[in-house]
């Protein structure tokens, strides 16, 4: 996806830490007199070396070092979870880490690709998980899963986003572009990562809807970087809410009643809205229809969706994948601290 | 020599980084300008191998964006200072940690595991193997690429006038594998020496032998580069050396200040107040010149920062006594979100906080410091390195996030001084603890300063810390609530300054010792003044006209003296 000939330009401090924050809350930046304040929120991920029965340091990442006892064993780590404060445990026995680096460092090429060095690294981790020497408390998805292969990703990422296209994720703060990223492919990988700057210097003024200013950005963008693959406007609350609901078609919801409004939509992207609703669309559920009125019915995106979802039924990012990216993304969103902490504009 | 103001700049260098291979040449003069007229005063320039090295062993450093000798120019044009970075690591967000590829590759130059593997780090997207500071090849790369640079700088220098300062050395910025067990077993390292594992709390000499021979390859490699640069024109008095990580936790830190100025990082707001005073106060007494790096965003693969945030971290490095700072980024055309201008040279957002943060650092004291101190000496740092407890973890970035060295390693490990690691952890925590809720200034210092006020070994904690409140009264305002905030003495000729630093989310009362104490703006300070979370308060009062501090070290007193021969003291 990125190589080293991307290009990521356009985003000041406050965007950036906005549109990150939106799916790594555990990332969120504190002013440096917050430290003790953060230390006594429940949150954070435990790290524990051991060796042995022995605990050789057990590190939080709100609190530092804290004081940990006997090793209670891969069984007992939300106990110790519990016990610390903390919503996930990353436990290795003495000399792990040491024979992950090994393993990653012999299989690793410099010109291997973003997806094959990410998938190197995961799954010598993940034999060490099966040699009992590394530990995830929770364990978001299932051992028996196999990784998927860096085949299967490159394939997605052509379906995702094809060659000579862009992707824009626009969302707005009341009238205003909050934060926003434009990828723009040529070739394999991505040429551009445009942050909500130049978005701004190529839309410019804005009426400060974006149900309506949708309209006006898709074009402009077009103009200057080419055709859009999709384009995504919301509010950055609505996604925040979004991103952290593992109900089964929440996005479709959304989309019904335009607080997400998609555009262009893609197959993909409307399969990944929520299948579970998409394929009873596609089915004409009379529960859907009437979820969504009369007036949601007639929408053109929701008419849109049901068509995609009859063009594309059986289509599964979850069997593709072996697991659901989404359902483990909201579990992960969920046992995270809250991410915004209300940055202001001036910032 | 510790503490004192002896920078080779007469001016304190306030300066912005800005990547120029990486901008418009068309706008580098606008860039520049817009950096001076919020208050820099001197342009920081790194120099990426990878990028001037247009084929093995020839380097550009004339053409179009290239163009070194075009940027200092430009720098000179606009009346401010330069400082220049050779590296060889010389940033963190170009790719390939700034090495050439066909240096990466090299299997010569590559540090290894025990199995021999590559040592790779994260440089996204890709892995890349770690260069090994042991490697004979990789030392002739790198002199070579530090010759070169130093060669075309002196050249722009005869032409332009002297930079400021010149930084070679890897860093500053924590590399992701630094554990002197795992790495580095490159031949040249080692030689048949055969690998060993972390003592713990075992026998510790084998593992001090691990530590001392890693400190030497530091140092040696460091030296090195200074060599090759002032063998090739460039002043040694201007160069000063990148030291990776934290000191706070590098012997070879420790041993290179003895010789050389210091680059170092500041953590980063995550870290807290008391990590960034602590590696800021330790560093000031540690080497005679520092110079820091504060954070203005970071590559987009680093946990994001918000601009009040970053601000607000240089604002207690500040507090804390730095004096010499680069933003990190003023400037840069890719790869960095959240500089302090954007590509084209556009204030940012956050941009007017930079602007107030540089106004009020300009009327920050300098002097020498008052305060108690606690002695994490260099066979402390080696012995905490050797029991690492996080092997094979970063313990300079581990150190930079805010652990000391006694958390890093394991308790029970013995120390040559007798006792355990963690029993001397203990006593430094709890002296200091009870230091910073007393309001007194507090610094772990990496030794003693002769006849200072210093916890003696074997002291009990809360004897020193009573001990130390009484001898420093004159300088120890009440805070509330306790601990609410750090303090900082300082005493300049006739006048002692009080630093002092909120480190908590909700506000605090200060006030002062005694009478006379006077705000920046001239009011008084005896009624008390109410501290705003996450505020610098400064106070000062005149000596002269009132009651002198009752101890402070005698080498800051012998330095006031001498400044003040032939003047009646009160």
């Amino acid at each position: 996806v990125i190589s080293l000939d991307t290009h990521i330009t356009g985003f000041d401090a406050r965007s950036w830490h906005r549109l990150v924050t939106l799916v790594a809350p555990g990332l969120s930046s504190r002013a440096p007199h917050e430290f003790d304040a953060r230390a006594a929120e429940e949150g954070g991920t435990l790290l524990v070396l051991y060796h042995g029965e022995r605990i050789l340091r057990a590190v939080h990442t709100h609190r530092g070092v804290v004081a940990a006892g006997a090793w209670p064993g891969r069984d007992d780590l939300g106990a110790l979870a519990q016990a610390h404060g903390a919503r996930f445990v990353l436990a290795a026995e003495a000399g792990a880490v040491e024979e992950l680096y090994e393993r990653i460092g012999a299989r690793v090429r410099l010109d291997d690709d973003l997806a094959t060095t990410v998938l190197l690294a995961l799954g010598a981790a993940r034999e060490l998980e099966d040699e009992g020497q590394l530990h995830l408390w929770p364990r978001l998805v299932d051992q028996r899963i196999p990784l998927p292969t860096a085949t299967v990703l490159k394939r997605t990422f052509d379906f995702v986003l094809p060659d000579g296209r862009a992707a824009l994720v626009a969302l707005f703060d009341g009238d205003a572009i909050d934060t926003a990223v434009l990828a723009i492919r040529r070739g394999a990988t991505l040429e551009r990562v445009l942050g909500p700057e130049v978005l701004r210097e190529v839309v410019g003024p804005l009426g400060g809807d974006f149900r309506r200013d949708y309209r006006v950005i898709r074009p402009a963008v077009e103009r200057a970087f080419g055709p859009l693959a999709f384009g995504v406007f919301a509010e950055t609350a609505t996604v925040h809410a979004l991103l952290r609901d593992e109900r089964a078609g929440v996005w479709a919801e959304a989309i019904a009643a335009r607080d997400v409004i998609m555009d262009p939509m893609p197959a993909w992207l409307a399969m990944a809205a929520g299948a579970g609703v998409v394929r009873a669309a596609a089915a004409r559920s009379k529960g859907l229809m009437a979820g969504l009125g009369i007036l949601g019915a007639l929408n053109p995106t929701v008419r849109r969706i049901r068509e995609v979802a009859e063009a594309v039924s059986g289509l599964d990012v979850e069997r593709v994948l072996g697991f659901n990216p989404f359902r483990v993304l909201a579990e992960i969103l969920r046992r995270s601290s809250p991410g915004d902490r209300g940055d202001q504009r001036t910032e | 020599v510790a503490d004192a103001d002896t920078e080779t700049a007469p001016e304190a260098l306030r300066a912005a980084m800005v990547r120029f291979p990486t901008l418009e040449r068309a706008r580098w003069g606008a860039i520049v300008a817009a950096l001076r007229e919020m208050g820099f005063n001197a342009i920081d320039v790194p120099l990426v191998w990878r990028e001037h090295e247009a084929a093995h062993g020839v380097f550009d450093f004339t053409e179009g964006s290239l163009a070194l000798d075009a940027m200092l120019a430009t720098v000179r044009d606009a009346g401010m200072a330069a400082i220049v970075r050779l590296g060889p690591i010389a940033t963190d967000d170009a790719p390939g940690l700034c090495l050439p590829d066909r240096v990466l590759r090299d299997r010569a130059c590559q540090a290894r595991t025990k199995r021999q593997n590559p040592v790779v780090v994260a440089d996204p997207p890709r892995l890349v193997p770690l260069p090994s500071i042991a490697s004979e090849a990789y030392r002739r790369e790198a002199t070579a690429w530090v010759a070169a640079a130093s060669a075309a700088l002196a050249r722009i220098e005869a032409v332009h006038g002297p930079v400021a300062r010149v930084i070679v050395g890897d860093g500053p910025h924590a590399l992701l594998r630094d554990d002197p067990y795992e790495m580095d077993h490159h031949p040249d390292a080692r030689g048949e020496l055969a690998a060993i594992e972390p003592p713990h709390d075992g026998p510790q000499e084998p593992g001090l032998a691990e530590v001392r021979r890693e400190r030497d390859l530091r140092v040696a490699f460091c030296d090195a580069l200074v060599r090759a640069a002032t063998e090739h024109g460039l002043s040694r008095a201007r160069i000063v050396v990148a030291v990776p990580g934290a000191a706070t936790i590098s012997p070879a830190a420790h041993q290179l200040a003895a010789h050389h100025g210091l680059l170092l990082a500041c953590p980063p707001p995550i870290a807290g107040t008391r990590a960034i005073w602590h590696q800021v106060r330790h560093a000031r007494a540690l080497a005679a010149a520092t110079h820091f790096d504060v954070w203005s965003g970071a590559p987009p693969y680093y946990p994001p920062a918000r601009g009040s945030h970053t601000v607000a971290a240089a604002r207690v490095a500040l507090a804390a006594g730095a004096r010499d700072f680069t933003v990190r980024m003023g400037c840069a055309g890719d790869r960095w979100v959240g500089a302090v201008l954007s590509e084209r040279g556009e204030a940012r957002p956050h941009a007017h906080l930079w602007r107030e943060l540089l106004a009020w650092a300009a009327t920050l004291p300098t002097g020498e410091e008052i305060a108690a101190d606690l002695v994490e000496d260099a066979a402390l740092v080696e012995a905490a390195r050797a029991a690492t407890g996080v092997h094979p973890l970063p313990l300079g970035l581990l150190a930079l996030l805010g652990l000391t060295p006694g958390q890093l390693g394991v308790a029970g490990a013995p120390l040559a001084r007798g006792g355990t690691l963690g029993a001397h952890e203990d006593a430094l925590a709890t002296a200091e603890q009870r230091l910073i809720e007393a309001g007194v200034p507090v610094r772990r210092v990496p030794h003693a300063a002769r006849g200072g006020l210093t916890m003696e070994q074997g002291e009990d904690p809360a004897a020193f810390a009573a001990r130390a409140a009484a001898k420093l009264a004159a300088v120890v305002p009440a805070i509330e609530p306790r601990g609410a905030a750090l303090v900082r003495a300082v005493q300049n000729g006739g006048r002692v300054h009080l630093v002092v630093c909120s480190q908590r989310a909700g506000e605090a009362r200060v006030v002062p010792p005694g009478e006379g104490w006077t705000l920046p703006g001239g009011g008084t300070a005896s009624a008390g003044v109410v501290l705003a979370p996450g505020a610098v308060l400064t106070l000062a009062r005149d000596e002269e006209k009132h009651a002198r501090p009752r101890t402070r070290a005698p080498r800051a007193a012998a330095a006031t003296k001498a400044r003040s021969t032939g003047r009646k003291r009160s």
